[in-house]
């Protein structure tokens, strides 16, 4: 991938990481996300902070249609992200343009892909990929994207990864195997990526 | 009579008030003040546990001294489902006292840098914390494999067991040792199914799930 990062697909999620009426903690190039799939299916790529006290919104309360703050009950609508109610004011509407930060989302091949400027074209694009591949752990490393993507290129693993950058000391490894392997090969599959993956974060960590 | 001596703040007691609510059992609580009164440094009190620590469990003259203690002597006792500690299965008891170690030594890292951070408890905080994540590390990886094998819990089968309940408390205050949890999305998700068990109580620092059901 090339290109200036902020006008970049990345993985910051997969699939299996929004189980029903969860709020996924992410981290993209220093920006923290809250991720959220309301009962429509539609996701939610946030900035991770309450407009009002600053609290993180990945500590709040997914009811399926809004995504209420812990601190001061505040409550953001699904898809909008506008602020729909505060129980201080519970006779006032609250003005439009109380509207949280909400970033680009593309869900595709199991992972959900954001960007904290929307991108032209798709993600993955020019990788011919099966539409439902076998999505591998994500592997969280304590040392920075380059690194570790250099590191990767010396592999040759069958996987295809992508390497999301989390903070200029942090990244997070998530592989495909594209097809997916046959139904009894798919634990072994895992785990042995999963090794692989984790020996190449602790050799990473070492050397950071 | 069933007592329990606590303090609201305790990690310690908080799985044992857990698994009273989740068994509905009858009981009554003397808080015995840690910070700042120390009144778990007091003579009746040591009388009552020599280590000077909370909680302490009295049910009519049986008297239990450790969180972990606590639990398996309620989930034996009243248990009726023996779901909690199933004394009848060789291998899931032999994996709850595995993961009730790996509870204390959350304990150790993660909930002494919260004691540390908290009520200025002395400890070296970079080894508790870098501990910490090394556990939370081994477990967000035990937890997701679980998942994708179709199990929610530390242990196999279908049902939570105390040692759920054992290694949450310093997991869900990690925070307040500065212990982020956002690069161990599975233990994040395992705290939101304990939230969802029905019985489930907060204590302060801890937040309510909202329900996972539709409405």
């Amino acid at each position: 991938m090339s290109g200036a990062p902020d006008v970049m697909w990345y993985p910051v999620a997969a699939s299996h990481d929004l189980p029903f009426r969860h709020v996924f903690h992410a981290r993209l190039l220093d920006q923290e996300l809250a991720v959220w799939r309301a009962d429509d299916g539609f996701i939610n790529i946030w900035q991770n902070r309450c407009l009002h006290r600053g609290v993180r919104l990945s500590i709040g309360i997914n009811d399926g249609r809004e995504l209420k703050c812990q601190y001061h009950g505040w409550r953001y609508a699904n898809r909008t992200a506008g602020c729909t109610y505060i129980p201080a004011h519970p006779d006032r509407a609250p003005a439009r343009t109380i509207t949280n930060r909400v970033f680009p989302c593309v869900e595709r091949y199991g992972l959900i892909w954001s960007a904290l400027e929307t991108p032209e074209g798709e993600p993955a694009s020019g990788l011919s990929l099966d539409e439902n591949p076998l999505v591998l752990r994500g592997i969280a490393v304590r040392a920075p994207s380059g690194t570790v993507s250099r590191a990767l290129q010396d592999f040759h693993t069958g996987a295809t990864v992508f390497v999301q950058p989390t903070d200029r000391a942090g990244c997070v490894i998530r592989g495909l195997i594209s097809p997916a392997p046959e139904a009894a090969k798919r634990l072994e599959t895992l785990r042995h990526y999963n090794d692989m993956f984790s020996a190449l974060r602790d050799t990473a960590e070492q050397a950071a | 009579m069933m007592i329990l001596y606590d303090y609201a703040l305790s990690a310690n007691g908080y799985p044992v008030r857990l698994l009273l609510g989740m068994l509905a059992i009858a009981h009554s609580t003397h808080f015995v003040e840690l910070y700042p009164g120390r009144e778990n440094h007091t003579a009746w009190f040591r009388n009552i546990n020599p280590l000077a620590e909370v909680p302490v469990l009295d049910d009519d003259g049986v008297i239990l001294c450790h969180p972990q203690a606590i639990l398996i002597y309620l989930a034996a006792r009243y248990d009726a489902q023996q779901s909690w500690y199933p004394a009848s299965s060789a291998p899931l008891l032999g994996a709850i006292a595995q993961w009730l170690g790996f509870a204390h030594k959350l304990s150790e890292t993660a909930g002494a840098a919260r004691l540390h951070d908290s009520l200025f408890v002395a400890t070296d905080i970079d080894a508790a914390r870098t501990g910490a994540h090394r556990l939370l590390r081994v477990l967000d990886e035990h937890l997701w494999f679980a998942e994708q094998s179709g199990q929610n819990w530390l242990c196999p089968g279908g049902h939570p067991t105390i040692a759920d309940l054992a290694a949450f408390p310093p997991i869900i205050l990690s925070e307040e040792g500065g212990i982020s949890r956002q690069e161990y999305p599975a233990v994040r998700r395992w705290c939101d199914r304990v939230k969802r068990l029905p019985g489930f109580t907060i204590m302060p620092g801890v937040f309510p799930a909202g329900p996972a059901w539709g409405g």
